[in-house]
């Protein structure tokens, strides 16, 4: 049987854990006093590099590597800007974290200041996530009147303030350059790049943008070692993971798990989730948040872990596992899939815009009517032309998942619908 | 090879030696390959977000956009290939399906990029099959620019040219995704003395200009590249005529002048030439006289006033060559009281100039003083006066104190002489902007045939009152005449002066 493996979680059922004491009796805020005090900056990122730590944020770039990016002996300020923005449709991990466990946020975001030098940090949370808000500010408060935020932390030459920033209620400001120009007050249009945010960032100053779970990430690995980090998963995904079960499940929920070549995604969807909650054969099955292509049901005995899944053609993405069975028609869940982001394309780049939704005004003919002759074939000309031609992922997000549908279910877009 | 600061790439096959800086759109253009874009202006920020200026990078997996691409040593670049072609049909086609296609009423037409590229780039057919987006039309930004939401294609050029350039930060956009729209904060109403620039800078017909609206299709109209002469800064402009009439003023890029810009107050000062009540045939006593007749009129007027003193006052209106065969008028009667008048009004650092005429140091140039503020009580046998345009007038009194008048003027002016002026659209000739930079104006249209220009009356009259003098025949030679003759204008020639103008080589004391 999987097992849980809980580090990141390991106290988050204590409804104390979200108070400063609680928090320090069970060992927080020791990794970072240690790093303050017997690590250089550089030796905190070593350590990261050392985890084989990759982001959370559904991207998987590695920590370490992108904390190097950030430009040394550059006299302008520098930030961290932590992405609490959480909207990926099914994505249910960074809100478990903050409000059960908001200190392993802010001490690995205090951890990511020190490595790369930087003196103000924001957290950027989710606008409808007012419960998160309300924890994590009361944390930092707290935090603060404990000199760990603030003015010389702990009697060291080291200052960093953390600041928490609601989003307005854009999923496009989980993008992260999206939401380095909200959080200056800017509509939140995400930028072309380069410049990179690490190189330019906030207010065009060197910026890292980590995930909530990466930065709890960070606080483990800094209070347990990179090696003991490293030798959790397999390679290429190292660690322990949030993973976020939801649909047909008997036991839906965010659970703490390590990826594996060893067990397969099925396994997890089984015994994890417990299969299917009517028992009918599952449908398909999102590993990565609606974002990703879909597996088909016979698709899902690839290893667990970022590689495999994504030479069975998706992503882990945000960790986000949505199953369906066989109770509901595709027609509608890409239909739903294609609203969602037509719904929250910026409007910014041309293909985007107008695309997503010729997109969505297509999908839903398709499930009223039924596609006519060539319909399809126009869709997937249509979709290939958003994908890869605009400023941020947004319209990949729409594509992917749209002619993944197209191509797997055949039979379900294959005839007009007769009333 | 790089060397001093320039890069080597290949461009649709074609190798490139250009600056090192710069983006593939402008390398490109270099070499005379357009890339089409709309969000792209040389002097906006880069936001890429309009896609068609697509091109493969060889060694790049993604299409990158030319205009945010800077050019490397060794790089190849594909502007044109199958693939770069499918993606910019493709952006083309997604520009179209919400567009409402009414350019048959749509004033952008003929000098519209999203025609342009849709032919270039643009299948020609459409797959789109449901209703296209609605949205507001006919939206009143202020009594000068009209929006089309309809016809936006959100590049943001105008958002970003109000931001940056004017500094007002008025349009901003509302809503997301498809539905989104352009919004001018506040009242709704635009603010900037320069706002009209968002017309030309528009690349589709979502902006246009109130004053220019259905008053002609372009391709009608004669363009005649020449200055703003509503203040001293000299904007370089296209003046766009028909029939004879002028019926708009759209900036021509000058680096050393303009830019790319011009405010709206030069872009409207010229509802002048276009007057009903222009007079377009000299009067002699109150009579309609043609011109050998009101000349032989002046000349008597003014020979005869010779005694007790004639007072000339120029116009900073007139043109350089205007003003030198003037000069020659005075010279050859003896005249002592040479004054121009030059109105003056507010200032601004980016392009409006306090001075508003356009050439007060040709004024200066060819002797004429500034007038004083305080005119003396002398009075004269004579008054040979240029009238200014309606900003500026000799005070009432100072031509009580002339017996007799010859009054140069658009309309009807009380004199024993009364001639017709022009208007600098409606000839050749040069003008000192600030910067002390010469720059012509040209002849775009002709008000009446019945007309002769203030160059050739003056020189007529010159000759009437001195035999032996010749006038030059045309404009080009009066500027040579003059350039020969005046250090400050040594060397200048009309070629060199050009389309972008040139420094006076002495010019300290004409400010």
């Amino acid at each position: 049987m999987i097992q849980e493996t809980r580090a990141m979680l390991e106290f988050a059922d204590d409804p104390k854990q979200i108070e400063l004491a609680t928090y320090r009796k069970n060992g927080g805020y020791d990794a970072f006093e240690k790093a303050l005090k017997e690590m250089s900056p550089d030796d905190v990122t070593q350590e990261v590099l050392k985890s084989g730590l990759r982001g959370r944020g559904g991207a998987g770039f590695p920590t370490g590597r992108k904390w190097q990016f950030v430009p040394k002996g550059n006299d302008k300020p520098k930030y961290i800007a932590v992405n609490a923005d959480e909207s990926e449709p099914g994505t249910c991990k960074d809100r478990v974290i903050m409000e059960q466990d908001p200190h392993q946020m802010l001490e690995g975001t205090l951890l990511a200041a020190y490595a790369v030098g930087a003196t103000t940090a924001y957290i950027y949370i989710r606008g409808e996530f007012q419960k998160s808000i309300r924890i994590v500010e009361d944390a930092i408060d707290e935090a603060r009147a404990a000199n760990l935020i603030g003015k010389n932390i702990l009697g060291t030459d080291f200052s960093c303030d953390i600041w928490v920033h609601p989003g307005a209620g854009a999923y496009i400001c989980g993008e992260e350059t999206a939401l380095l120009t909200s959080l200056e007050g800017n509509r939140g249009y995400p930028r072309i790049k380069p410049p990179f945010p690490a190189v330019e960032g906030l207010w065009r100053c060197p910026t890292v943008v980590n995930n909530v779970e990466t930065m709890a990430c960070v606080t483990q690995i800094l209070r347990r070692g990179g090696d003991w980090f490293a030798g959790l998963g397999c390679e290429g995904s190292t660690g322990t993971r949030l993973f976020c079960l939801s649909g047909h499940l008997k036991r839906p929920g965010v659970y703490e798990l390590e990826c594996s070549t060893d067990f397969t995604l099925r396994d997890v969807i089984e015994q994890i989730g417990g299969g299917t909650l009517s028992g009918a054969p599952i449908q398909g099955v999102m590993p990565g948040g609606s974002s990703f292509p879909v597996l088909r049901a016979d698709e899902l005995d690839c290893g667990f872990d970022i590689e495999s899944v994504a030479k069975a053609g998706s992503s882990l993405g945000s960790g986000a596992i949505m199953v369906f069975d066989d109770t509901v028609n595709v027609r509608d869940v890409v239909l739903n899939i294609s609203e969602f982001y037509s719904h929250e394309s910026c409007g910014q780049c041309t293909p985007c815009r107008e695309g997503s939704d010729w997109v969505r005004r297509m999908l839903k003919k398709f499930q009223t009517d039924g596609p006519d002759e060539g319909d399809i074939a126009t869709l997937m000309d249509v979709t290939d032309k958003m994908d890869g031609t605009t400023i941020c992922a947004l319209a990949v997000a729409i594509v992917w998942p749209v002619q993944s549908f197209l191509k797997k279910y055949p039979e379900a877009f294959a005839e007009k619908v007769t009333a | 090879m790089s060397d001093n600061g320039h890069v080597t790439l290949t461009i649709d096959g074609k190798e490139a030696t250009v600056p090192a800086g710069i983006n593939v759109i402008e390398a490109a253009k270099q070499v005379g390959i357009e890339v089409p874009h709309y969000c792209y202006h040389p002097r906006l920020s880069v936001v890429g977000n309009c896609r068609v200026c697509l091109c493969e990078i060889e060694g790049v997996g993604q299409l990158q956009i030319g205009c945010n691409t800077l050019v490397r040593d060794g790089m190849v670049v594909n502007t044109t290939n199958e693939r770069v072609s499918r993606m910019r049909e493709g952006v083309m086609e997604f520009l179209l399906i919400n567009h409402p296609l009414d350019c048959t009423i749509c004033d952008q037409a003929g000098e519209c990029k999203l025609q342009d590229y849709a032919v270039d780039h643009g299948s020609g057919i459409t797959r789109f099959e449901f209703d296209k987006g609605k949205k507001p039309k006919n939206i009143s930004w202020g009594d000068r620019v009209v929006f089309d939401a309809e016809r936006c294609i959100l590049c943001t050029r105008c958002v970003r040219f109000l931001d940056e350039i004017a500094g007002t930060d008025e349009i901003s956009i509302d809503h997301r995704g498809e539905k989104s729209q352009l919004v001018v904060r506040g009242d709704g109403k635009l603010t900037s003395p320069y706002q009209m620039n968002i017309i030309d800078l528009c690349p589709v017909g979502a902006l246009t200009s109130r004053d220019f609206r259905f008053k002609s299709r372009v391709w009608f109209m004669k363009f005649t590249p020449t200055i703003d002469t509503s203040d001293a800064r000299g904007c370089n402009v296209v003046a766009g005529t028909r029939d004879n009439r002028m019926l708009r003023m759209v900036p021509r890029y000058n680096p050393n002048v303009n830019d790319y810009w011009m405010s709206d107050h030069g872009r409207l000062h010229y509802a002048f030439v276009n007057d009903e009540d222009r007079i377009v045939m000299p009067t002699a006593g109150g009579k309609p006289a043609p011109y050998p007749v009101a000349l032989s009129r002046a000349q008597a007027v003014l020979e005869g006033a010779r005694d007790e003193g004639i007072l000339c006052v120029a116009s900073s209106y007139m043109t350089n060559e205007e003003l030198f065969a003037l000069k020659g008028v005075c010279d050859a009667l003896g005249v002592e009281d040479r004054y121009f008048l030059l109105p003056m009004g507010e200032g601004d650092d980016l392009l409006i100039h306090p001075e508003k005429a356009p050439n007060a140091r040709g004024c200066r140039l060819a002797g004429f003083r500034d007038a004083p503020d305080d005119w003396s009580s002398q009075e004269f046998g004579a008054l040979l006066y240029v009238k200014p345009r309606e900003l500026i007038e000799l005070p009432a009194e100072v031509i009580e104190r002339c017996k007799k008048k010859v009054v140069f003027s658009l309309t009807k002016h009380a004199s024993d002489v009364n001639i017709p002026l022009t208007t600098w659209v409606e000839k050749d000739g040069t003008m000192v902007s600030a910067g002390d930079r010469v720059q012509c104006v040209r002849q775009g249209m002709v008000y009446e045939p019945t007309l002769l220009t203030e160059r050739v009356v003056l020189d007529r009259l010159h000759t009437l009152l001195d035999p032996a003098f010749k006038g030059a025949s045309t404009a080009v030679l009066a500027f040579q005449r003059m350039a020969d003759e005046h250090p400050a204008l040594d060397g200048l020639t009309w070629l060199s002066v050009g389309l972008l103008g040139a420094k006076l080589n002495k010019a300290e004391a004409l400010a």
